[in-house]
C-alpha cells in the first residue's frame, strides 16, 4: 500500500463526482472557467502523489487490468472491445486505484 | 530450502503468508492487494482471468467466469448441497464420470480441482513475485467439517499448481494458531489466545466465528497440550457479509425511489455508486454512529440532474440485518451447547476464548452479539481477513523449524469403521485419536467359499454402517475357497497428517491385497493431478512468456513517447535527414509493438533507441560549432553538472 493510498482513493471519488457535475453543466450551457480550475487544484493534489488517469478508446480491446466492464450494449465496434468508457479509471503510480468503467460491445443481432 | 507459504484457500477471497523473521506477514498479491478474489474466467478473448482481472470481467461474462467453487469441491454430483448451488450459479455444472462435479469454462468441462488450482497457481506466483525466489510448499486452510475427499481434492489443487501441499489445515484451527493457542503455551502476542492453565493438560475450548463473504461458520476447538480437536462444526453456508451489502444496497434503491420516484436499478453505473456507497456506510459505520450517503448525480429526469443525499445511522444498518446476526448467534449457541453430534455439549460459559474471523466481524453489532452469549470479550486483534492465513502461515513455520514453542497435531473428527455383517459398523479408529494413526484389525469371510469381500469404509458415530457416510468401497477377490470364517483378511487403516485416509486390505493366505487412498470416488486419479499438473507449468510458462511480451510493449510505448518528445523539442536544431531517420526508426516501432513477438519488438526498440541518441550528437555538434568532436559530444564538459534525466540533451533549451 502506498502512503496517502486512502486519502487519495477518496479523492478520486469527488473527481468523479465532478466530472458528472461539470458534464451536466455542459449540457446546459458554458461553464466558469473558475470551476475547471478548481477540479485542476484537486486533481494536481493527487497527481503531485503519484495519481494518473487511465482512459480507453472506444475499439480498444477490454483490458481487465486497467478496465472493469460494467455492462454490454451494441455498437459499430467489434463484439468484446470497448463500446464506451463510462468513467475514467485512476492509477497510483504502477497500481490500479479504480479501473476504467466501461461498456462492452456485443454482437448486433441480425435485423 | 525455498519458504513454505500459507494460505487461506476462501470461498470467496484468498490470501497467502509467510514467517519471515519469526514473524507472519500477508504477501500482497501483482495487483497491491491483500486478498485475491477466488475467481477464475475464460474471458471473451480466450484468456484465462484469475483473481481481480476475472471479477473485472464477472458481469459481462458471467457463464464463463466461476466463483465459490470451493462449494463444489471434492463432492458429488448428487450431493443436496450441489443441487442447491446448481441452481443459483450462473455457470453450468454437470456430473462427471466418476460422480464428481464438472464445470463448463468455454468450450471446456473443468473439475472444481483444477479451477481451484488456477488460484492457488496465481497465489504462488504472486508470493513468487513478491519473495523474490522460487515457492515450491504451501499449507493450505479448510473448513473444520471438510470430509476426507474434499480435503484430498484440495490437495491435489494444491499438487495441480506446482506446489507440494505440506499440510491441509482447519481454518479454525488456523485461527487459533495465529493468536498462539495451546494450554500451557507461552503467549505469542499480546492479547491472544492461550492464557496458560494451571496445570499442564487442562484443555482449552476455544470458539472460532467466521463470518466470510459468502459463509458463516462455527467451530469449537479443544486444544490439550499439543493437539487439537474440533469438537462441533455449525454455521450456514448461504450466509455471508455479501448478504449484509445486498440488504444495504437494496435498503438505498428503496429510499432513492421514495425520495425521487426513480429506479436507479437498472442504471449500471448508478448501481455500482450505490453498492460502493453502501460498503462504505457499513465500514463508516463500524467507527462512527452516523454517516451519509452523498452521492451527487445518480440520475436525472426532464427537470435534470438527481442527487442522492441521505443519513445513515449505525440503528438503522443494524435493523436492516438483524435478523441474520441473530441467527448466527443462535447457530453458534447450538454448535456450542447442543449434544453430540449436532454440538459439542459445552456449556457457553466453559468457553475459554473466542476469535472472531472475517470481515463482517468488524461489525459492533457482531462483537457485542458475540460477547453477551459468551459473557467475554471476543479476541479480533488480528485482522480478521487475514488472520486464517496468517495462522497457516505459522503451521508453515512449524513445520520449516521456524516456530519451535507449538507442537499440533489435529485429531480425527469423525469414527472410521469398516461394514461388516448385516450392515454393522466395526469401529477402526476411533473419533478424537491424533493423528498420524493406523490401525489393522484382522476379518474374515461370513460365507462358505466366499472368494471376495467387499471393504466399505464410513466415517461417523452411527452404529449402522448405512446411516454414516460411506467414503470408500473396494472389493478384494482371489481367496482361496474355503469354510466361512476361515480366511484372514487384514485391513489396515492409515490417517496422514493431512487427515487423508488409506486403507488397504489384504489376504493372508493368498498374500493379495487391495488398497485405496480415500480420495473419494469423485477425487482426481493420481495420474490425472500429474497431467494437470505439467498443463499447469506449461501455462505458467506461457504466461511468463505473456508478461515479457508486455514488458517488451510497455518499454515500446515509453520510448516512442520519448523519442516524439526529443524530436518536437529538439525542432530545426536536428538535420532533416536525421529527424527522417528517427521518424522511420519510430514508425517501425509503433507498427510492432501491439504484437505479440517480443524479439521484433526488442529489435525495432534497439534500433530506435540507436538512432535518437543521434538528436544529441547532432546538438552537441552544433553548439561546439563545426568540426569533429573527439567525444561524439554524448559526455558532458567534466565543468558542467550532469543533466537529469527529464531534462533532455543539454543545451537543447
Amino acid at each position: 500500500m502506498y502512503s496517502g493510498e486512502d486519502l487519495i482513493r477518496e479523492l478520486v471519488i469527488i473527481l468523479d463526482n465532478f466530472d458528472l457535475g461539470l458534464r451536466a453543466l455542459e449540457k446546459a450551457g458554458a461553464v466558469e472557467k473558475g470551476v475547471y480550475m478548481i477540479r485542476a487544484q484537486i486533481e494536481d493534489i493527487a497527481r503531485r502523489r503519484g495519481l494518473e488517469k487511465v482512459h480507453v478508446q472506444p475499439g480498444d480491446p477490454f483490458d481487465p487490468s486497467i478496465a472493469e466492464a460494467l455492462a454490454e450494449g451494441e455498437s459499430e465496434h467489434p463484439p468484446g472491445t470497448v463500446a464506451e468508457e463510462i468513467e475514467p479509471g485512476y492509477k497510483l503510480y504502477d497500481k490500479i486505484l479504480r479501473p476504467v468503467r466501461v461498456k462492452l460491445s456485443k454482437e448486433k443481432k441480425p435485423d | 530450502m525455498s519458504k513454505i507459504i500459507g494460505i487461506d484457500l476462501g470461498t470467496t477471497n484468498s490470501a497467502i503468508a509467510v514467517m519471515e523473521g519469526g514473524e507472519p506477514r500477508i504477501l500482497e498479491n501483482t495487483e497491491g492487494n491483500r486478498t485475491t478474489p477466488s475467481i477464475v474466467a475464460l474471458s471473451k478473448a480466450n484468456e484465462r482471468l484469475v483473481g481481480l482481472l476475472a471479477k473485472r470481467q464477472a458481469l459481462t461474462n458471467p457463464a464463463n467466469t466461476i466463483f465459490s467453487v470451493k462449494r463444489l469441491i471434492g463432492r458429488k454430483f448428487s450431493d443436496p448441497e450441489v443441487q442447491r448451488d446448481k441452481a443459483w450459479l450462473s455457470y453450468e455444472l454437470r456430473a462427471a464420470q466418476n460422480g464428481g462435479v464438472e464445470v463448463k469454462m468455454g468450450e471446456q468441462w473443468l473439475t472444481p480441482e483444477e479451477i481451484s488450482s488456477f488460484v492457488l497457481a496465481k497465489l504462488k506466483a504472486d508470493a513468487e513475485a513478491k519473495l523474490g525466489e522460487k515457492v515450491e510448499e504451501a499449507v493450505i486452510t479448510v473448513p473444520a467439517y471438510f470430509d476426507d475427499s474434499e480435503r484430498q481434492a484440495t490437495k491435489n489443487a494444491g499438487e495441480i499448481a506446482g506446489l507440494k501441499v505440506r499440510r491441509i489445515l482447519n481454518e479454525p484451527t488456523a485461527a487459533a494458531l495465529a493468536y498462539g493457542l495451546g494450554a500451557g503455551k507461552q503467549l505469542r502476542r499480546p492479547g491472544g489466545v492461550g492464557v496458560p492453565t494451571e496445570a499442564s493438560g487442562k484443555n482449552e475450548k476455544i470458539v472460532v466465528y467466521d463470518f466470510g463473504g459468502g459463509t458463516f461458520d462455527i467451530s469449537v476447538l479443544e486444544v490439550g497440550d499439543d493437539t487439537v480437536e474440533v469438537k462441533a462444526t455449525g454455521g450456514d453456508t448461504h450466509l455471508g457479509g455479501d448478504d449484509f451489502d445486498k440488504r444495504i444496497q437494496e435498503y438505498l434503491v428503496v429510499e432513492y425511489k421514495k425520495q425521487e420516484r426513480i429506479d436507479v436499478s437498472k442504471d449500471p453505473l448508478a448501481v455500482q455508486r450505490l453498492k460502493e456507497a453502501a460498503e462504505r456506510a457499513k465500514h463508516e459505520l463500524s467507527s462512527a454512529a452516523e454517516t451519509e450517503i452523498n452521492i451527487p448525480y445518480i440520475s436525472s429526469d426532464a427537470n435534470g440532474p438527481k442527487h442522492f443525499l441521505m443519513k445513515m445511522t449505525r440503528a438503522k444498518l443494524e435493523s436492516l440485518v438483524q435478523d441474520m446476526i441473530d441467527r448466527s448467534v443462535e447457530l453458534t449457541r447450538e454448535a456450542v451447547t447442543a449434544a453430540s453430534p449436532k454440538g459439542a455439549g459445552f456449556q457457553l460459559s466453559e468457553i475459554n476464548e473466542i476469535i472472531l474471523v472475517g470481515g463482517q466481524t468488524r461489525m459492533p453489532a457482531i462483537q457485542e452479539a458475540v460477547k453477551k452469549l459468551f459473557g467475554k470479550e471476543p479476541n479480533k486483534s488480528i485482522n480478521p481477513d487475514e488472520v486464517v492465513a496468517i495462522g497457516a502461515a505459522v503451521q508453515a513455520g512449524i513445520l520449516q523449524g521456524d516456530v519451535k514453542d507449538i507442537l499440533l497435531l489435529d485429531v480425527t473428527p469423525l469414527t472410521l469403521a469398516i461394514e461388516t455383517l448385516g450392515g454393522v459398523a466395526t469401529p477402526m479408529i476411533q473419533k478424537n485419536t491424533t493423528v498420524p494413526t493406523s490401525k489393522t484389525q484382522v476379518f474374515s469371510t461370513a460365507a462358505d467359499n466366499q472368494t471376495s469381500v467387499e471393504v466399505v469404509v464410513t466415517q461417523g458415530e452411527r452404529p449402522m454402517a448405512a446411516d454414516n457416510k460411506v467414503l470408500a468401497r473396494f472389493l478384494l477377490d482371489g481367496i482361496p475357497p474355503s469354510p466361512r470364517g476361515m480366511p484372514q483378511v487384514e485391513v489396515s487403516c492409515d490417517i496422514d497428517a493431512n487427515g487423508i485416509l488409506s486403507v488397504k486390505a489384504m489376504d493372508k493366505a493368498s498374500g493379495k491385497s487391495q488398497s485405496v487412498k480415500i480420495e473419494a470416488s469423485t477425487s482426481l486419479s493420481k495420474e490425472e493431478v500429474e497431467r494437470l499438473k505439467q498443463e499447469a507449468a506449461k501455462f505458467a510458462e506461457e504466461d511468463a512468456r505473456k508478461k515479457e511480451v508486455i514488458e517488451a510493449k510497455n518499454h515500446a510505448e515509453t520510448l516512442v513517447y520519448t523519442a516524439e518528445k526529443a524530436l518536437a523539442d529538439a525542432g530545426d536544431k536536428v538535420p532533416a535527414d536525421v529527424k527522417d531517420s528517427i521518424q522511420s526508426k519510430l514508425d517501425a516501432v509503433k507498427k510492432v509493438k501491439d504484437g505479440d513477438d517480443k524479439a521484433v519488438i526488442d529489435q525495432a526498440v534497439k534500433d530506435l533507441s540507436a538512432e535518437i541518441q543521434k538528436i544529441g550528437q547532432a546538438m552537441y555538434n552544433k553548439t561546439e560549432g563545426p568540426g569533429p568532436s573527439t567525444d561524439n559530444g554524448q559526455n558532458p564538459q567534466p565543468s558542467e553538472p550532469e543533466p537529469g534525466p527529464d531534462e533532455g540533451p543539454a543545451g537543447a533549451g
